[in-house]
């Protein structure tokens, strides 16, 4: 058996929770890393801009992208303090595990 | 930290709100889980700066405070849930530490009690388990 994540869906399911009950979010999510929770939720996000200040781990990101997911994820990578976004652009501003 | 969740505000629309999940401050548990139940070996060796009353999950809990404090955010909701991570070995476990966790390892005791629970209850697998907590918040306006 591979490593198994969250097998229970503990994670996700309360994500889901929290996130705002409506269409077309934009989630800004900071320190994505390699993506692992990134790819659990973006099918309901409408765009997503996935940040970290990893460049390698971005790229390990880039590699397992799914193909249906690479439309709404844009991966940038630099610190929080560096990042050129426009002011008022997202719904969801989302830390996983990076505060 | 209160920089970081500051800084944020000015990206999310008036309505828009910032979930934050991050490990509580309590060490991970390891436990064997066979047929007959779950058996705890242990605790996730964590030598980070990340557990402890100067540490980054302290300090994080501590920055979601003073933001509300001072009236920057309003708590909206808040809960725990447990992360587990589970493998067929506690090779498997120490090795993913050791790749995606800042300084963290499985201890020779724990990883020698999860291996003879392993040979004693085949198709047993390893576990660890973390508290996780997932908070949202919105900008109080006008701050």
């Amino acid at each position: 058996m591979a490593l198994r994540l969250d097998a229970d869906n503990h994670e996700i399911a309360a994500l889901a929770d929290f996130l705002p009950a409506r269409g077309g979010l934009r989630v800004l999510e900071i320190g994505c890393g390699d993506g692992r929770m990134t790819r659990r939720y973006a099918h309901i996000a409408d765009r997503v801009l996935a940040v970290d200040s990893s460049a390698e781990q971005l790229d390990e990101f880039r590699a397992s992208m799914p193909l249906d997911l690479r439309g709404r994820i844009e991966l940038r990578a630099g610190p929080i303090e560096t990042l050129q976004i426009p002011d008022e652009d997202f719904d969801v501003v989302l830390m996983s595990w990076s505060l | 930290m209160v920089d970081a969740l500051n800084r944020t505000r000015r990206w999310l629309q008036p309505d828009g709100c910032l979930i934050d999940l991050h490990p509580a401050d309590a060490p991970a548990r390891v436990d064997v889980c066979t047929a007959a139940g779950d058996v705890r070996v242990g605790e996730v060796q964590d030598d980070s700066d990340a557990k402890g009353p100067l540490g980054r999950h302290h300090a994080a809990d501590l920055a979601l405070a003073e933001v509300v404090a001072k009236h920057a955010w309003i708590f909206e909701q808040r809960a725990t849930f447990t992360f587990t991570s589970d493998a067929d070995s506690p090779a498997e476990i120490d090795e993913h530490l050791r790749r995606k966790w800042r300084a963290a390892r499985l201890d020779a005791n724990t990883r020698d009690r999860a291996s003879a629970l392993l040979r004693a209850n085949p198709g047993s697998t390893v576990r660890v388990i973390e508290h996780v907590i997932i908070t949202r918040m919105k900008p109080q306006k006008g701050n």
